[in-house]
This record gives structure tokens, sequence and C-alpha cells, in this order.
């Protein structure tokens, strides 16, 4: 008997107008998203490979490596295009320092606001917007629909159980409109290999993780607007209350928890933290000034020519004191705000995630590597980096000092420099940035928990389907 | 007769579920984003107040203007609580010094990745989602789901013309939408009254134009639905369509329109512009520099046996000269990134026009760009800043090395008194007072309402060619 009802039902719903026009809307959006989302790539690499080529151009035209202003580039990923998460709103470019702190600038949208407007069609927004939208739109009346045209009486006028209707119900419905939609998921993975986007096995696997967990939402919507047709008795209303159900979970609930939690916990602005800093460093500044200063009231008079070299060294010891003194400051103030930050992170997500789609997003955005904590492995990164680009400095100019130094050397100049033509800096001798790829593990472990609760939700919300259709009022 | 008929329509879906439902979920989201926008706009307004504070703090502790640290923040402005645009994606603040260019930077969305996962909950992105939404569910079946349950049938046995039945319907299902619509904004204002934000005449007008442009908004989709519905026969077949039609002109169309126009006009990106600025101001710098010591030297060397007065004579004349050169290499970098730069801007602009007039095709885009507008936080906003901000720089620049605060050339006239030009004798602190102050370039109602005026009557046009397609089609809407 559950066979044929199944059967029923699946041609009930893969014959239908409404499936024909939904299911095509879904699949060209989606593979919409993934044509933008490649092309989207392209673009940014090739932007990439010109910022870095026109950063070792500059370097190359330059003859002191005292002058040299390095920058380094964040790589674009091929899974950030398709999940977009916080990348456009963090910085790509950084200032290479030798020492101190290092900042991220020139985001996307901060430096292409035109962008920032309407926001990337992503993968993301497909699965959250209209994937829920077209589970609702089958699911709102499934069961009170078949009441108001009459059907369900028909049905049970057979002996058929209650339970094994609501099975091939949920069953069916999940099976015909969850399968079709692997199909254009499917082209999209071959518009990826197609095009040349280079994944990895890893990324691979996380992009399928993604899949799972966007149909798992997917089923979500399904498996509640079931429970809500079966719950009413009239399919307006249940269609009425699948709606603001979904307008909630898509629109508000994500959105209202960020600010809630901003009421909640109290972190100080940036801008706090940064004053504290400034300060620190001015009083530092001082205090250093005053030691160059009395240093170069002591030796410059003699006017030997032993004088520069002295002062370099000098100049090294004294900074090394105050850049530790510094980093430790600065270091205790980040981690401090970093705490506090977390603690707010844990909230607004904790809350956002009443909404299946929050929760799809949230894992999302961990599977590609764009949730927020992006920025911050970002940054470890480039402080990694900042290690070997120091030595490197230190190998070439023998001091990683800043500014001060630069300016004493240039008004000095040696006579013997000008004689010889002074040589071009070639760039590839500045250790190169190389990004690591985050962990498919770690990825995917990170997004397990959410992966786990739209599993949880659509085991719930299949048994609330179940059990309040055994109780449904076939009058 | 047709306000009969607009009078039964108004009270037919006032007793309705449907209605309650909606405009109970409409006026809760519309009350509850203008009360977050305000709360936000608070803590925004609290921020910068404080940033601003710290940085004139640490600034009035310095006893030279070398060490004191400029910087222009841009001002929060409660026009914003209606429209948060781009407003979280441009940075707040660019450091004002006589060397580094003029860059806004850490913007709300960088600095808080968690604000920028899920974005901000401002009344304009619900009246965009939202009150389009209840508009179409309000109307998708106004005429054939009266043909559906057969009373259109019975109406038309009356004395009754198609056009005054028609004209009735749209008008009673404008009431219908307008009524949840003005209460939730007028509880909005009363928010904002109570809640002390502080609006001026400015920013009022500026609100009751945003209420003006989202009604406008609301009506184009109304009439989109009555049309549709008098086009097809079957509601769930006009329900789809009108969905359908939803999603691409609010979801699709606008992000498409952007990205085509990425696609077909190309503009460098800032990297890549930043470097090339970069690399001729450091080329020239370069040249000067060594061209400098060269000279340094030279003057030295000629200097070396003269007597003390002709020597200073010469230093003085050595440092004239230096200045002049250099102010002439600052106005050489200055005029390069002119060019530089105004090349970029032209190519954006072609960029944004293209994209927005692709994007004006559907409703949707136009009210958003309205709106943005509207509340100053269209794209151009970045602009504004950027243009006050460099004016600021030069303002400051001019006044700090009148000051003698700028790490000047004159560091370099010998080596004994470097350090005590770079120190300053005197241990006094500055007066931060005396330094020029950045006003935030003004946005008054008249420019907002300027900019936003073509996209309203945009806006009015669309909704006059729904309400004519509406009429039309039901005047040859087949009854039977």
């Amino acid at each position: 008997m559950l066979k044929i009802l199944l059967e029923k039902e699946l041609r009930d719903i893969v014959y239908s107008t409404k499936f024909a026009i939904t299911f095509g809307a879904a699949s060209i959006l989606l593979l919409l998203s993934f044509y933008v989302g490649i092309r989207n790539y392209q673009e940014s690499l090739r932007e990439y490979e010109a910022a870095k080529t026109a950063n070792a151009a500059t370097i190359a035209s330059l003859t002191e490596w005292t002058s040299v202003q390095h920058r380094v580039f964040r790589k674009p990923q091929p899974l950030q295009v398709l999940v977009n998460g916080v990348t456009n709103d963090v910085g790509r470019t950084t200032d290479m320092r030798a020492s101190g702190e290092l900042n991220l600038i020139n985001s996307r949208f901060s430096s292409d606001p035109l962008f920032a407007v309407f926001r990337f069609l992503d993968l993301n927004f497909v699965v959250v917007i209209v994937f829920s939208l077209f589970a609702i739109l089958f699911g709102y009346d499934a069961i009170n629909g078949e009441k108001e045209a009459g059907t369900l009486k028909l049905v049970f006028a057979n002996r058929v159980s209650r339970a094994s209707f609501i099975l091939s119900k949920l069953l069916g419905s999940l099976l015909a409109l969850g399968v079709p939609l692997l199909v254009p998921l499917l082209i999209g993975c071959l518009m990826l290999t197609g095009f040349g986007v280079p994944m990895s096995g890893g990324e691979w696997l996380r992009l399928f993780f993604i899949f799972g967990a966007g149909l798992l939402c997917f089923g979500v919507f399904l498996t509640l607007s079931i429970t809500l047709s079966s719950l009413v008795a009239r399919s307006s209303i249940s269609f009425l209350l699948s709606l603001v159900v979904w307008i909630f979970s898509v629109l508000i609930v994500p959105k209202g928890s960020v600010v809630l939690a901003a009421q909640i916990t109290d972190v100080p602005s940036l801008d706090v933290v940064e004053s504290q800093k400034r300060k620190f460093t001015a009083d530092q500044m001082q205090k250093r000034m005053k030691q160059i200063q009395g240093f170069i009231r002591a030796g410059s008079m003699a006017g030997d020519t032993s004088f520069i070299s002295r002062f370099g060294a000098f100049q090294d010891s004294v900074n090394k004191a105050y850049e530790k003194e510094r980093l430790d400051f600065y270091g205790r103030l980040n981690e401090d705000w970093r705490n506090r930050k977390d603690w707010q992170g844990r909230w607004a997500f904790g809350i956002s995630r009443i909404a299946p789609t929050a929760i799809f997003q949230i894992a999302a955005m961990n599977l590609a590597g764009t949730d927020v904590e992006m920025k911050y492995r970002y940054q470890q990164e480039l402080n990694r980096y900042q290690d070997s680009y120091a030595k490197f400095m230190q190998a070439k100019t023998g001091s990683t000092a800043d500014m001060m130094r630069v300016v004493i050397r240039r008004y000095s100049g040696s006579p013997t420099e000008e004689k010889e033509k002074p040589k071009s800096l070639n760039p590839t001798e500045i250790p190169e940035f190389g990004e690591q790829q985050r962990d498919p593990g770690e990825a995917i472990t990170a997004s397990l928990l959410d992966v786990g609760l739209l599993l949880i939700l659509n085991a719930l919300f299949f048994g609330g389907a179940f059990f309040s259709f055994l109780k449904f009022d076939l009058r | 007769m047709w306000k009969t008929i607009a009078e039964k329509e108004l009270r037919d879906h006032l007793q309705s579920t449907r209605f309650l439902v909606a405009a109970g979920v409409s006026t809760i989201l519309i009350v509850m984003s203008v009360w977050l926008g305000i709360a936000h706009y608070k803590a925004r307004a609290a921020q910068y107040e404080q940033a601003v504070q710290m940085m004139l703090d640490l600034a009035s502790q310095q006893t030279n203007w070398m060490t004191v640290s400029m910087s222009a923040y841009r001002k929060p402005s409660p026009a914003e609580i209606f429209s948060n645009g781009v407003n979280s994606d441009i940075g707040r603040y660019s450091a004002i010094s006589q060397w580094g260019e003029v860059r806004l930077v850490r913007s709300e969305y960088s600095e808080d990745p968690m604000m920028a996962a899920f974005q901000f909950l401002d009344p304009m992105f619900v009246v965009l989602i939202v009150l389009s939404l209840i508009a179409i569910l309000f109307t998708y079946n106004a005429v054939n789901g009266e043909k559906e349950s057969g009373t259109l049938k019975l109406v038309f046995a009356n004395n009754v013309s198609r056009s005054e039945y028609i004209v009735g319907k749209l008008i009673g299902s404008w009431l219908v939408i307008l009524t949840p619509v003005i209460i939730s904004f007028l509880i909005g204002a009363l928010l904002l009254i109570l809640t002390g934000v502080g609006l001026s005449a400015g920013h009022w007008g500026q609100y009751v134009m945003f209420v003006i442009a989202s009604v406008l908004y609301a009506t184009c989709f109304m009439l989109l639905g009555v049309f549709v519905s008098a086009l097809t026969h079957r509601t769930s077949v006009s329900f789809l369509i009108l969905l359908v039609v939803w999603i691409c002109s609010v979801l699709i169309i606008p992000k498409a329109a952007t990205m085509l126009a990425g696609q077909a006009i190309p503009v460098p990106t800032v990297d890549e512009i930043e470097s090339r600025v970069n690399s001729f101001s450091t080329q020239t710098r370069t040249e000067f520099f060594t061209n400098m010591g060269k000279r340094s030297r030279e003057r030295f060397q000629s200097a070396k046996d003269m007597k003390p007065e002709d020597r200073q004579q010469v230093l003085a004349a050595y440092m004239k000269e230096t200045e002049e050169l250099r102010k002439e290499m600052d106005k050489t970098i200055a005029a390069n990134n002119a060019r530089v730069y105004e090349d970029y801007y032209n190519q954006k602009n072609r960029q944004e026009m293209l994209a927005f007039s692709l994007a004006k095709i559907s409703p949707a885009s136009q009210f958003q760009l309205v709106t943005m507008k509207l509340s100053g936080t269209d794209v151009a906003l970045k602009k504004r800043y950027e243009d006050a901000m460099k004016e600021y720089k030069a303002q400051y620049s001019t006044f700090s090395q009148q000051k003698g605060g700028m790490f000047g050339f004159r560091v370099s006239s010998s080596r004994g008194s470097s350090s005590a030009s770079m120190i300053g004798p005197e241990e006094k602190k500055v007066d931060i007072s005396e330094a020029p102050k950045f006003g935030d370039p003004e946005y008054s109602f008249s420019t907002a309402l300027e900019g936003s005026l073509f996209d309203l009557g945009l806006l009015a046009l669309f909704n006059i060619l729904a309400f004519v397609g509406a009429f039309v089609a039901f005047l040859r809407f087949d009854m039977r």
C-alpha cells in the first residue's frame, strides 16, 4: 500500500505545473549562482595577480630596501565565491611592515560600494531564500489541501492506514522535490570543473557537505510546512503561517539576533582599543625620543664616520625593548577584546539558531571558510608571515627600525654610494606569502554541530507531521 | 457605485484572517526595524563621540604637532535609521596626515564580521521584502478569485460597469494595504520622538519622503497583483506568476544588474590604482631625495672654507631651494594622483550608471535606490566623504606646516640640531583647539530630494503603467 501511495505522491508532484515552474526557477537560479560565482572567482583571481604584479613592479623600480613598501594580498578561494559569508567585508590588502600591527584594508565592499548595495547572488543565498520558499510552496497544502479537494476522504475510503498515508506523503515529497535538486547541483559541479576552477579534494569534500546541509535545510522547511498543513484545517491559513515562519527565519531572526546580542553584551568599540594603543605608543615615543636625543647629543658632535652604524645599533637595541613592551600590551588588549567579542558572537549565533536558515548559513560559512573567524585566522597567517618578512628585512637593511633610520640614512648618504650606480631591487627575493588552505577536517568539524542540528530538526518535524496527522480531523 | 465596491472590498479584507496576520506582521516588523535602527544609530553616535573625544584627548597631551595624529570621523546621521544603505560597508574614519592619502578605513562590517554575516535590519529592508509580499498576497486573487468563487457573476448581474468595478476594487485594495503601513509608520514616528533621537526638520522631511516612497512601492506590487490576477483565470497560476515576478524583481534583477555591469565595464581594483599612485610618488620622492643628498653634499663642500656668516647664507639659500623643490614635487605627485583617480572615478561612474539603469527595471531596486538617496547612504557617500576629507587634509597640512609640526626637511640642515627640531625645544602641550576641525559634507533635505526625485518619478510611472495594465486587462477579462 505504501508503495502505491508513494508512487501517486511522486507522480502528483512531478506532473504539476507548480513543480515545473518552481523547480525551473530554482534550477536556473542555482546554475546562475554557480556561473556568477565562477566568473567572480576568475575575475578576483585576475585582480589578485594584477595587484601582486603591480606590487612587484613598484619594488623593482626602487634601489633601496629601506624604501620598499611591500603589500600582500588575500588570495581568492573557489569556495568563497559560492558561499560569500564575510569574504567581501574583510580587507584584502595589507601593508607589510617588519614590526607593528598589521591592518587589513580595501575590502571588496568598502572599496566598491556599488556591489555592496545589492550584494552578490551566491549558492548560500539561493538555498536560504529559494530552497526554503520552494519547500513551503509544496508543503503548505500537502494534507489540508487534499481535504479541501475531497481526495483525502476518497483515499481513506480504501483500506489505508493513517500511518502509511502520512509516511508516503512525507517520503514522497522529500524524494520528489529533493532528488531533482541534485541535478542542478551536479551540473554546477560540472561547471566548476569545466571552467577549470582549481579545487582540491578537500574543497570538493567541503562543497558536498555544503550541498548536504542545503538539502537538509530544504528538508526542514518541507517537513515543517507539512506539519503546519496537518495542524490547520484550511490551506490558506497554513500558507500564511508558513510564510510568516519563512519571513521570520530568513529575514528577521538572523538579523535580529545580532542586534539583540549587541544589546545584551557589552563590547567596547575597537576605537577604544585603538586609542589605548595609540596612547601607549605615543608615551613610548616620547620616552624613546628623549633617549635618542641624549644619544645624539653625546655622540654626534664627534663627527666620526662610525656614528651612523653606532646609531643604528643603538636604535635597534632600544627598539627591541620597546617593541616587546608594546607587543605585550597590544596582545593583552587584543586578547581581552577578542574574548568579549567571542562571547557576543556566541550569543548572537546561539539566538539565531532558532531559524533553520541561520543554522544552514552558519554551517555553510564554516565549511567554506568564510565564517566570522576568517578574519582572525587570516590575521594569524599574516603575523606568521611578518616574522619571516622581518628576518628578511633585517638581513637586507640591517634593521627592522622604521622611518627614523631611513631618514637618517638618506640624509647622510656616504660618498661611496654615489659612485656606483644603484642597482634595482629584485622583488622575488622577498619571501612569498602563501596562505594555508583551511584543513577540510577542521572545517567539517566546525560545521558538525549545525549539520547535526539540521538533522535533528528534520527528524523533529518529520515526527511532528506524523503524529499531528494521526490526530488530523478528516471530516 | 465604485464607492460601494471599494467599501465592500475594504470590509471583506479587514475582517479576514489574512489581513489580521499580514497587518500584524508588517506592523511589528516595521516598528521593530525603526526601533533597532534607533538603537543602532545611538550606539553609533556614542561610538563617534567617544572616538573623537579620545583622539582629541590624546592629541592635546602631545608637546609637538609632529606627534599629533589626526583623524577625521564620519558623523552618523539619524537619516540612516530609515535606510542603512552602504553605510556599514564604508570605512568610518580616515587618518589625516601630510603624507598619507585619505582613506576611509575600518568599516563597521569589516571591523565586526559578526554583523556582516547577517547584516542589519532596516525599515527599507522590511518594506522591500515584507510589504511587497503582503501586497501580492492581498491581490493575487482579486479578480480571478472572485470568478472562482462565483461572486463576480453575481456582482455583474447588477447594474455595474466594468470600469467602475475595477476602480473600486483597486481603491479598496489600496486602502487595505495603506492601513497597516500608515499605522506602523506613525508608531515609528512616535518612537523617533520618544527616544529623543533629535531629528531636524530636514530629517522629518526625509522620513515623510521615505514613507511616500514605501507607499508607492507597495502600491506598485498591489497593482501588479491585480493586473496578473485579471490576466489569468486560476488563482494558483496567478500566485505562482506573481511569486516568480517578486523573486526576480526583489532578489535577482538588482544583483544580476550590478554583476552584468561589473563584467561589461571593468574597473581596476583599488589595489591596482593605489600601487600605480604609490609607485609614481615613491619614484618621484626617491629622485628628490637622491638629488637633495647630492646638492647638500655639494653645498657643504663649497661652504667648508667659508666664513660662518657666509656659510649661514648658503645654508639658508639651500633650505629655501629645498623647500621650493619639495613644493614642486608635492605638486607633481598631487597632479598625477588627481589624474589617476579621476580616470578611476570616471570609469567607476560609468559602471555605476550602467548597473543602476539595468537594475531600475525592477521597482524593488528603484525603491531601494530612492531610499538610499533620501537617507544619504547611497554609493556616492564614500566619494562625498573622501572629497571633504581631502579638503580637510589640505587645510590641516597647511596648518601643521605653519606649526612646524610635520617632519620638515629642516631636520637635515645639520646633524647636531636635528634632534632638537624633531622633538621641539619646549615641553608645552599643544593647543588642539587651534587645529582646523573636520566638517561633515552637507547633505540637506533638498539635496536628498533632488537626488531621488527622478527615481520617485520612475516609481510613479511604474504605478501608472501597472494601473493601466490592470484596468485594461479587466475590461477584457473573460467572466464566463
